[in-house]
Formats: C-alpha cells, structure tokens, sequence
C-alpha cells in the first residue's frame, strides 16, 4: 500500500518535473515559473541549487513571498527543490554577472519594479550613444523648457529611487523638481541670454542639488535629466525611444505599450498607416525656430488621402487612449523612431507648407504632422 | 492575466501531448474559459477509495502561477482533510507552501497522495478526523468505501 503512492510531496513533484520535460537537458529546460523557455537575456539562477529561472519570473515570485513575510526575507526557498538561497545570479554573459541579493534588493521590492532596472542598467552604458535620439540642443535654443512637462515629477520619481535604491524619495525629488522648475523658469525673465549659457547654468544649479544624494552618479544623471526633458515624451514613449536607442530589448516594462504599437501595426497591410518616409519628405529649409514639419511629397499627390485617412486613424487611437489628453497629439511608434503625431486642424495649418500641396478633396480634416 | 493565461496555455499542451501517460488523472479544460479546468482522478489503489473516480474542479486565479489554483471535489468524499459539504481540500500546497513551479497536473498527484496519506490532524472532517484519531481504522475506512460506492462509482443495474 505504501509502495506506490507513499511517496512524499516532494518526490512526487520531483517525478511530474522528469515526466513532463524528458530528456531536456538542464540548459534548454524551460522556466518552472512560466514553462516557456528562458529568453537568453533573461536568463537567470539561484546561487545555492543553481535552477534556472526568467529573471521575471524569480523576481515577481520573491516579491510574492516577501509580501508575505512582514519583514523582508533575507532568503528564498527554490520553487523547485526548496534548496534555500541567498541570491539571484543574473546577466551572465561569460565573464561577468550581476549578483542581486534577496534581503538587500527585495527588502524594498513592491516600489522596485523592472523600469527600475532598466534604468539603473542605463547609467553603466557610455553616456552620449543617445545623442541623435533627443535633440537637446533644440530643446534649449527653441525655448522648448518653457512647456511644463508632466511626466518630469514621474521621471525624477523612477529615476532617485533607482538610483538611490530606496523607496522613500519624494524629499529629494521634491527638492529637484523644485531646483529645475525655478531654474527653467528664472530663464523666462532672461531671454537674453545664449542658450548655451542657460544650459550651462541649468545644469549646475542641477548638479548642485543634486550632488548629496546621488554623489558619484550626479554628473550622468544630471546628463539623463536633460535628456528626458528634451525628448518631451511621457514615461513610456522615452523608455521605448531610449531603448530602441541603446539596442536594448523592450523587456515589457508596459504592455500597454505594446498592445498600443500592435493596434498601430496591425492596419499596415492596407497602408493606411502611411507614415513611411516615402510619402514625406523634411523641410529642410525651415528656419530652426520653427518646428521641422513632415510634409506630403509634391510628387506624390495622390497619397494626401491616405495621409489623411493614417491621420483619423490615428487620432481615433489616441482618442481610444488617450481619452483626457490635453495636448493634441499622440506617439506614433514607427519601425525606426517615435513620432509625434500633432492634429492642427486644416485651417490652423494653413501657414505650414502642407496645405500648398492640393486642395482637399475628401471631407476628411486635414492634419499637419509634426516629427518629434 | 496575459502571463497566466500563457502558462495555462502551455499546460494545456502539455496535457493534450502526454494523454494518457498517466491513467489515474485527466484533467479537461472549459471549452470557453482557461481558468476553469475539471480534473477526473481515480481513487488510488489498496485505499477506501479504490475503483472510485472523482471530479475535482479547478479555479485558477489570474495571478497564477504566483498563487495556487483553487481546488474542490465536486465527488463526494469521506477524507479527514477534504470538506464533506463543500468539497473544499486542506492541503499545504495548495496554501502557503504553494510553489509556481507545480503546474496542475502535479496538483492532481499531490490531491491523490493526500487521498492515500490523509491527515487526520488538520481537518476539515471532523468525523472522519475523529474516527481515525481514535484508532478506529476500520470504521474510517468503511464510511470512505461507502461514499466512494455511493457517489464515485458508476451506478449498477
């Protein structure tokens, strides 16, 4: 009676494991957690039994225990063997390996989330390989720090807490925030100044509030500060751009995200998302202080309705998205950059060269598109 | 709720390709919902519950893998750790020593290990609990032959 059934839990866990993966070897084993096979990057294992786990998943299961716990556990129990661990061995790539030890980093894990990650990751590139990707110096020359930015409080929200690793920040990024609005602003009152001059100023009066609590990593994260204020985007379109930049895989900080880029895909067979630089061309001859406009090509007249019918499409979208957005555009994820779609209707556009390409014909409202 | 449900779907494949490998327990999906699975598990043998097959459904909360299933008899049964009502299983694995890497087939085992091993210390039928507390093996085992007659196996004639 024993015999056949008598087996312990564990056991019986340990024989379902070998019958429903035979003959895997242990490197193509899938993860436990997800039962699909560890993307490469994501690779990652426990430092005792050394069971191989998505760097996801182990993570969002620590959390799962450590919400258990009201204190933060200092270890993990593998979820395949039980084997105790102290830490999670990740990003081997041959000769290096980050090391995340489960007290240390899961003690504040519910704020830090993946984004976190990534960002953190972000300052241990070579600063400057984003250069092309903001246009900072647009940023400064057109003034563009005159606009509130939104997202700015968020930003330096995500960005102190993976930096300084700790939860509670919001002195600190109430003290920033405060330091770059009042710095921006004080610009206001000097229009006379060179842009250069004003950048320079921003970033010391940035460095110096800066420097106590971030010390060694003021300098890049004063840099990253810039970046993102120059970029105008919100949180998501800026990890995207940067990431999309940095040759890194979006590792589905946001899945909205994602879904919104599928919704935006998805009607490309019929090219109604026209948005390929084949249908526009830059305006090269713009003076700088006017925004670059996307134009229809001349030669090509006969796709101002398939612009047309991109930009309701588009807009449709960002009314299903954005419901409440305030600003009137929203972020076209194409295969190469972002753009920032703007929606002036065709009267207001009127000045722009768009409007001289051909009268319009369809009843559809005309919309001027904007490149970021 | 897009990573459960792409678990569950790999579950699902990997019950569709091992059919049959293991005779004790067929576990079946709802047509419609991924979340609702039904599971048919045979008594193990030398036990009270012998010849008898039982249905155990599952519920599958949208944080799974992360949070164990929920798991009752919808059969009948007279055990120390399963509910006489409601069907409802005392089982630490299906609390808090649940780990994300059981999946339910592996679920299934567990509930008929625990068919064959019950627990009479922490239960859910007092009963039965009490019956086998005091020694009284016999007369467990005869109320949980009962049952299973009455309600886990195919009625004769």
């Amino acid at each position: 009676m024993e015999g056949e059934q008598g087996r312990s839990m564990s056991e019986s866990h340990e024989q379902a494991d070998s019958e429903s993966f035979p003959s895997s070897s242990s490197s193509s084993r899938p993860c436990p957690i997800c039962l699909s096979p560890t993307p490469h990057l994501q690779e990652s294992y426990l430092d005792r039994c050394f069971h191989k786990f998505c760097y996801k998943c182990i993570v969002q299961w620590t959390k799962v225990v450590a919400s258990k716990h009201s204190e933060a556990p200092s270890s993990l129990l593998c979820p395949f063997c039980k084997t105790e661990n102290f830490s999670i061995i990740h990003g081997y790539d041959g000769s290096k390996f980050e090391r995340h030890y489960v007290g240390q980093i899961f003690s504040d894990s519910v704020f830090f989330t993946e984004a976190h990650w990534y960002r953190l990751r972000c300052y241990y590139v070579e600063p400057g390989i984003l250069g092309d990707a903001f246009d900072v110096k647009r940023f400064w020359k057109l003034r563009k720090y005159l606009e509130s930015n939104r997202w700015l409080y968020s930003w330096l929200k995500r960005e102190i807490q993976a930096l300084m690793q700790e939860e509670d920040v919001d002195v600190v990024v109430h003290h920033m925030l405060g330091t770059i609005e009042s710095s921006l602003r004080r610009y206001d009152q000097r229009k006379l100044k060179a842009p250069e001059e004003r950048q320079m100023e921003f970033k010391m009066l940035l460095l110096d509030a800066a420097r106590p609590f971030l010390t060694g990593r003021t300098d890049r994260f004063v840099d990253e500060a810039e970046l993102f204020l120059a970029s105008g985007l919100n949180l998501e379109a800026y990890d995207d751009v940067y990431m999309r930049g940095l040759g890194w895989e979006n590792p589905g900080i946001d899945s909205q995200i994602d879904s919104l880029e599928e919704s935006l895909k998805e009607p490309t067979d019929d090219s109604t998302v026209a948005l390929q630089s084949k249908l526009f061309d830059f305006d090269e001859d713009l003076d700088g202080a006017q925004k670059p406009i996307l134009r229809v090509c001349q030669s090509e007249p006969l796709e101002l309705p398939r612009l047309a019918m991109s930009a309701s499409f588009l807009e449709e979208k960002r009314k299903s998205y954005y419901p409440h957005y305030e600003r009137d555009y929203c972020h076209f994820w194409a295969p190469i950059r972002v753009f920032r779609i703007a929606f002036v209707p065709f009267p207001l556009a009127k000045n722009h060269a768009t409007t001289q390409a051909k009268p319009q014909r369809t009843g559809v409202t005309k919309y001027q598109v904007n490149i970021l | 709720m897009q990573t459960s449900r792409a678990r569950l779907f790999k579950e699902y494949k990997e019950v569709q390709r091992e059919k049959g490998a293991d005779p004790d327990i067929q576990l079946v999906c709802d047509d419609s919902n991924i979340f609702k699975w039904t599971a048919l598990i045979k008594g193990p043998s030398e036990t009270p519950f012998e010849g008898g097959v039982f249905q155990l459904a599952f519920a599958i909360p949208e944080q799974y893998p992360l949070q164990p299933p929920q798991v009752r008899f919808l059969t009948k049964i007279f055990h120390p750790n399963v509910h006489f009502k409601t069907g409802e299983i005392c089982l630490d694995i299906l609390k808090n020593a649940w780990s994300p890497a059981w999946t339910l087939q592996s679920v299934c085992r567990a509930i008929i290990a625990l068919m064959a091993h019950p627990e009479p210390d922490s239960p859910l039928n007092c009963d039965s609990g009490n019956l086998l507390r005091s020694g009284d093996v016999r007369g467990y085992q005869s109320m949980a032959r009962m049952y299973t007659r009455l309600a886990a196996m195919p009625k004769k004639g």
